[in-house]
């Protein structure tokens, strides 16, 4: 796991040496982060073509932003905002549809990646990794980004429910149900 | 005793650490005695390993992928600056600000009194328009018209300008050598030009409405 449950203290101290332009500071506000902000495209994308592209470009906006953000807390929302309208962004440009096509659009990805691998897989080696992870982006969006989130930002439910600005009680029932899913999911596949 | 369904739910809190003292001894109560629930917490705690792995490795290869601090410079938030300092740049801005004014009152009285710059064209000289179009008056004002020529670079050796009469056609030809502006009084206020010169980049800019 990259990002560990973040100190907010120390999350403080690299955004103000980052407003000054400190760069191994915002370095360090990177890797705090990472996780959620790949977790949240891979979850809107569920493609690795575009995977890396976007989470370039939320770095890129959070690097011209650094010194619009008061609040250590408001980063990891304001970061999972930035990294769904930018993936949503990314995926609309490439596949030229409109935008009130959303919901429609990661309905029939997750369809498709119910028949076919999901291209994130191309980016690991491992069969039961591959296996495990398309049988995730086969998962509605709420259960898969909630997922993403748990094994590559945080293992703590509060900091969950307060980057996903929902209450901890919520979050905890759909891990329990994404959980649940995927392992239907996996049980029902040879 | 605590249901199937519950004692499912204690076991994905307790796999995250999550499960208070009271429901981790809920849960292991209901694990002694439904191996329907131990069978369900071993492939739970299987699924865990293998997210874990699956996203570790997915982390890594975008990481390696492309991932790396952008080239581009955070705005930079102001810094104190030592007192000395400030009342410098006050002063330097106070002088700024008045030149300023002064500069925008000159250009204010200048633009009352002289009609707005108007660019007519701008051309590559390496093909040379033979007649620059303009809309041309029906009939020609009586307000002398004049135009500059700005050349953007010393390769105008010469510049000819041709001012048009709707009635007569050409009514005079000015010769430009080596002329960095031209001010040519015209009755007509919309002159065509027409360039006999070699050059690069001009810009034609008509000081007539």
């Amino acid at each position: 796991m990259s990002g560990e449950p973040t100190d907010f203290l120390q999350i403080e101290r690299l955004l103000s040496r980052a407003r000054l332009g400190d760069r191994p500071a915002i370095s360090q506000l990177f890797d705090c982060f990472r996780g959620l902000v790949v977790g949240v495209c891979a979850a809107v994308l569920g493609r690795s073509d575009l995977l890396a592209d976007a989470v370039q470009e939320v770095f890129i906006k959070l690097l011209r932003s650094v010194g619009s953000i008061r609040h250590p807390k408001a980063l990891g929302p304001w970061l999972r905002k930035v990294a769904r309208t930018t993936a949503l962004d990314l995926a609309r440009n490439q596949s030229g549809r409109p935008a009130g096509a959303e919901k429609n659009e990661l309905a029939a990805r997750s369809e498709q990646a119910n028949t076919a691998p999901s291209p994130l897989d191309e980016l690991i080696e491992d069969e039961t990794s591959r296996r495990t992870l398309a049988a995730m982006m086969a998962l509605r969006p709420d259960y898969r980004e909630v997922l993403l989130l748990r094994y590559l930002h945080s293992r703590s439910y509060a900091e969950m429910a307060d980057v996903l600005g929902e209450p901890v009680t919520a979050i905890q029932v759909r891990l329990h149900r994404a959980r649940k899913e995927l392992l239907k999911s996996l049980g029902e596949r040879p | 005793m605590i249901s199937c369904r519950t004692a499912e739910q204690f076991a994905s809190q307790s796999l995250d650490g999550q499960a208070t003292a009271a429901e981790e001894q809920l849960l292991a109560a209901h694990l002694a005695d439904c191996p329907a629930c131990r069978d369900y917490r071993n492939r739970l705690a299987e699924l865990d390993r293998n997210l874990a792995d699956a996203t570790g490795e997915l982390l890594a290869a975008v990481t390696k992928q492309s991932i790396s601090i952008p080239k581009v410079s955070p705005r930079q938030a102001p810094r104190r600056m030592a007192p000395w300092l400030t009342t410098a740049i006050a002063a330097a801005a106070c002088l700024l600000i008045g030149g300023t004014l002064a500069i925008g009152l000159l250009g204010w009285m200048n633009h009352v009194t002289r009609p707005t710059d108007r660019t007519i064209a701008t051309t590559n000289l390496a093909q040379p328009p033979a007649v620059v179009a303009a809309n041309r008056p029906a009939t020609p004002p009586d307000q002398p018209a004049r135009f500059y020529v700005f050349r953007t670079v010393r390769q105008i050796p010469s510049a000819r300008g041709v001012m048009w009469d709707n009635e007569s056609g050409v009514q005079r030809v000015e010769q430009y050598d080596r002329e960095e502006s031209v001010k040519v009084v015209c009755p007509d206020s919309n002159v065509d030009i027409e360039w006999a010169v070699p050059s690069r980049a001009v810009l034609l800019t008509s000081l007539n409405p």
